[in-house]
C-alpha cells in the first residue's frame, strides 16, 4: 500500500508536475516575447528619437534664418553697380521671355483656325510668327544666363538663401527649358514635315505642349519674384518650413501669374504688329504689302483682345497688394512712385489711341467705310477726355508761390479727377469706345440683310448708352458721395458692365449681320504709311510700360529683398529718383528695341539667297 | 421708320437695358455684403 501510495504520490507529483510544465513554457514565452517587444519598442523609439535628431539637424543645415547682412556682404566687381547690372539685364531678360512665352500662345490658335478654315494663309502667318520668335528665343536663354551670373556675382547671400527655398523648383525649372527648347524646336523645324491628317495634329499637339511648359516656366519664375514680396512658408525669421508648396504659392503669386499672362499677349502681339509694319514699309510689291497689312491687322487685333482685360488685371494686382500689405500698396500708388502712374497713365493712353488709329486707318481697306467715317471724331474725343482724366494728378508737385496761388496742393476742378474712382470711369468708357472703333471696322465691309436692322441697332446703341450711364453712376456716386470700402466694390460692377456692353454688342452684331453681303472685296494693303508707325508706338509703348511698372512692382519692396524678412544692406538699398529709374528704364527699353530690329534683320535676312555668279564650279 | 418710333423704340431699349444693370449692380453691391444706395 505504502509503495502505492508512493507510487500515486509520485503520479501525482508528475501529474502536477505536467499540468505545470505547459504554463510554466507559455509564460516564460510570454515574458521572452514581452522582452523582446519591449526591446523592440525601444529599439522604434531610440530610431524615432534618432530620425528626429537627424531631421531638426538637416533642417538646421539647410533651413537656416535669412542672413543678416551687412554692405561688406555685397562683392564689388570692377567697380560695377551691381543693382544697375541686375536691374537692366533682369528686364531685358523679362522682355524678351515675354515675347517668347506669348507668341507660341496666339500661333497654336492662328495654326488652329488655319486647320479648321483649311485657309492656308493661317499656317503661313503662324509659321512666320514663330521664326521671329526663334531668334528670340536664344537671346532670352543668353539673358537668362546673364542674369543668373549677376545676382551669383553681386548678391550672393540672397541668391542662396532664395536657392535654398526654391531648391525643388529651380531643379524642374532647368529640366523644363530643357523641355522648352527641344519641343520649340521639333514644332518650328518640323513645321512644314508635320503637314495634313494626323500630322498636323501632332504638329498641333507639340504647340499645346510647348505652351504648357513655357506658362509652367512662368509661373515657377512668378513664384520666386512674389515670394520676395509677398513671403510664405517660412516662419519670421525666415526659417524655410519645408512646405515648397506654400512657398510657391504665396499671396501675390495668382494675381501676378495672371496679369503677366494677359499683358504677355498684349506685348507679344504688339511686337509681332511691329515686324509686319517693318515688312510693310520694306515691302517690295502690292502682293508683300497686303500679306504684311493683313499680318499687322491680326497681330493688333490679337494685341487688343488682351488689352481690354489688362487694366482690370493689373486692378486686381494692386487691390491684392493693399489687402496683402497697406504699407506696400499707400508707397505703390500713393506715395514715391504714384507719379510713375501718371506716365503709366499717359503711355496706356498712347496704347488705346495707337490702337484705335490703326484701326481707322485700316477702315480704309473697304470701300463701305464711309459710313462709319463720321463718328471717329466723337470716339476720338471721347477718347482723349478719358486719357486726360485718366492722367490727372490727384496731388500736384508745386513751388510756394504756385501753392499759394493755387490754395492747396489741389486743384479746386481738376482735384476730384485724381482719385481712382474718376480713373476707372474713365478707362471703363476707353475700353467700350476702343471696343465701339473695332465694332465699326467689323462692320464697314458689310451690307446687313434682316428686316430688323434698324431696331437692332436701335437696341445696340440703347445697351452702349445705358452701360455707359450706369459706369457715370456708379463712379460719380460711389466715388464721390460714399466711403472707400463703397469706392472699391463699385468698381466691380462697372468692369461687369463694360464687358455685358461688349458681350452682349457682338452677339447683337452677329444677328445683325447675319447672311449679310459684303460690299466689295477688302483692299489688303491699302493703308497709309502713317498707320504702320501706329503699331510701331504700341510695341514701343508697351516695352516702355512694362518696364515702368516692373520697377514700381519691384520697387515697393524698398529696403527689402524678401519684404520683412530679408533686409538689403548693400550701398543701393535706397530707393533712386523717378527721374534716375525712368532713365534707367528708358536706356534699356531702347537696348531690348535694339535687339528687337537684330531680331526683324535676322529673320529678313534668313528668307534672302544671294546667288554668286561664277563663284562655284559648275 | 419715323424718328418718333425711332425715339420710342431707344427709350424702351433703354428703360430695359438700364433696369437689367441696375439689378445686376444691386446684386454685386450684395454680393460683396454693401448696398447699392445705402451705406451700413
Amino acid at each position: 500500500m505504502i509503495i502505492i501510495d508512493k507510487i500515486a504520490g509520485i503520479y501525482s507529483l508528475k501529474s502536477n508536475r505536467n499540468k505545470l510544465v505547459p504554463w510554466v513554457v507559455i509564460v516564460l514565452l510570454a515574458l521572452v516575447l514581452l522582452a523582446n517587444d519591449a526591446h523592440q519598442n525601444t529599439i522604434e523609439a531610440a530610431q524615432q528619437v534618432a530620425e528626429a535628431i537627424e531631421d531638426q539637424a538637416a533642417a538646421a543645415r539647410t533651413h537656416v534664418p535669412a542672413p543678416k547682412l551687412t554692405a561688406a556682404d555685397y562683392p564689388t566687381v570692377a567697380g560695377v553697380n551691381g543693382r544697375l547690372v541686375v536691374w537692366v539685364v533682369a528686364q531685358l531678360h523679362l522682355w524678351f521671355a515675354a515675347f517668347v512665352l506669348a507668341v507660341p500662345i496666339f500661333v497654336f490658335i492662328i495654326e488652329a483656325i488655319g486647320m479648321r478654315t483649311r485657309d492656308k494663309r493661317y499656317d503661313d502667318m503662324a509659321y512666320e510668327f514663330i521664326k521671329v520668335s526663334i531668334t528670340a528665343y536664344s537671346l532670352t536663354a543668353i539673358l537668362g544666363g546673364l542674369l543668373l551670373f549677376s545676382l551669383i556675382l553681386f548678391y550672393p547671400h540672397l541668391f542662396t538663401y532664395l536657392s535654398t527655398i526654391f531648391s525643388e523648383t529651380m531643379l524642374y525649372y532647368a529640366l523644363l527649358f530643357f523641355a522648352e527648347s527641344a519641343v520649340l524646336y521639333l514644332y518650328y523645324y518640323g513645321w512644314n514635315w508635320l503637314q495634313g491628317g494626323f500630322r498636323k495634329w501632332v504638329h498641333l499637339t507639340l504647340g499645346l505642349m510647348l505652351n504648357a511648359v513655357g506658362t509652367t516656366l512662368m509661373l515657377l519664375a512668378n513664384a520666386w519674384l512674389t515670394f520676395m514680396m509677398s513671403p510664405a512658408g517660412v516662419d519670421p525669421a525666415g526659417v524655410f518650413s519645408g512646405d515648397s508648396w506654400a512657398a510657391i504659392h504665396n499671396f501675390l503669386w495668382n494675381p501676378i501669374n495672371i496679369h503677366r499672362f494677359v499683358a504677355n499677349i498684349a506685348y507679344g502681339g504688339s511686337i509681332v504688329g511691329a515686324y509686319a509694319a517693318f515688312k510693310f514699309l520694306t515691302a517690295r510689291n502690292q502682293q508683300e504689302k497686303a500679306h504684311y497689312d493683313w499680318m499687322g491687322y491680326n497681330a493688333n487685333f490679337i494685341a487688343i483682345c488682351a488689352l481690354l482685360p489688362l487694366p482690370f488685371a493689373g486692378y486686381y494686382l494692386a487691390a491684392e497688394i493693399y489687402a496683402y500689405s497697406q504699407q506696400m500698396g499707400i508707397t505703390l500708388m500713393g506715395g514715391i512712385f504714384a507719379w510713375l502712374f501718371i506716365i503709366q497713365a499717359v503711355l496706356i493712353g498712347t496704347l488705346f489711341l495707337s490702337a484705335n488709329y490703326y484701326l481707322w486707318c485700316g477702315m480704309g481697306r473697304s470701300d463701305g467705310a464711309k459710313r462709319y467715317t463720321k463718328y471717329i471724331k466723337y470716339i476720338a474725343i471721347v477718347l482723349v477726355g478719358s486719357f486726360l482724366v485718366w492722367f490727372t494728378p490727384h496731388t500736384l508737385v508745386l513751388t510756394n508761390s504756385e501753392l499759394k496761388s493755387l490754395g492747396g496742393p489741389h486743384h479746386s476742378i481738376l482735384g476730384p479727377l485724381g482719385i481712382m474712382p474718376a480713373k476707372n470711369t474713365a478707362v471703363n468708357i476707353m475700353i467700350i469706345f476702343t471696343f465701339l472703333s473695332f465694332l465699326f471696322y467689323r462692320r464697314s465691309n458689310k451690307i446687313a440683310t434682316v428686316s430688323w436692322e434698324k431696331t437692332g441697332n436701335i437696341c445696340q446703341v440703347a445697351l452702349f448708352s445705358s452701360g455707359i450711364a450706369n459706369i457715370l453712376f456708379l463712379g460719380i456716386y460711389h466715388g464721390y458721395f460714399t466711403n472707400t470700402v463703397y469706392k472699391v466694390a463699385a468698381s466691380i460692377p462697372q468692369v461687369v458692365t463694360t464687358l455685358v456692353v461688349i458681350v452682349g454688342s457682338l452677339v447683337l452684331d452677329s444677328f445683325i449681320y447675319r447672311k449679310s453681303r459684303d460690299v466689295g472685296p477688302l483692299h489688303w494693303g491699302r493703308i497709309p504709311e502713317r498707320a504702320q508707325y501706329a503699331l510701331f508706338l504700341l510695341a514701343v509703348a508697351f516695352t516702355w510700360l512694362m518696364g515702368l511698372m516692373g520697377y514700381i512692382r519691384s520697387g515697393i519692396r524698398q529696403h527689402w529683398h524678401v519684404v520683412d524678412i530679408m533686409r538689403d544692406a548693400s550701398a543701393q538699398a535706397f530707393t533712386p529718383t523717378l527721374g534716375y529709374a525712368a532713365n534707367v528704364v528708358s536706356v534699356a527699353a531702347l537696348l531690348f528695341l535694339a535687339m528687337v530690329i537684330f531680331v526683324f534683320w535676322i529673320a529678313q535676312v534668313s528668307s534672302s539667297k544671294t546667288l554668286p555668279a561664277g563663284y562655284w564650279k559648275e | 421708320m419715323s424718328f418718333r418710333t425711332k425715339l420710342f423704340s431707344f427709350l424702351g431699349a433703354f428703360i430695359v437695358c438700364g433696369v437689367g444693370f441696375l439689378l445686376m449692380d444691386i446684386a454685386l453691391m450684395n454680393a460683396q455684403g454693401l448696398s447699392l444706395f445705402f451705406q451700413r
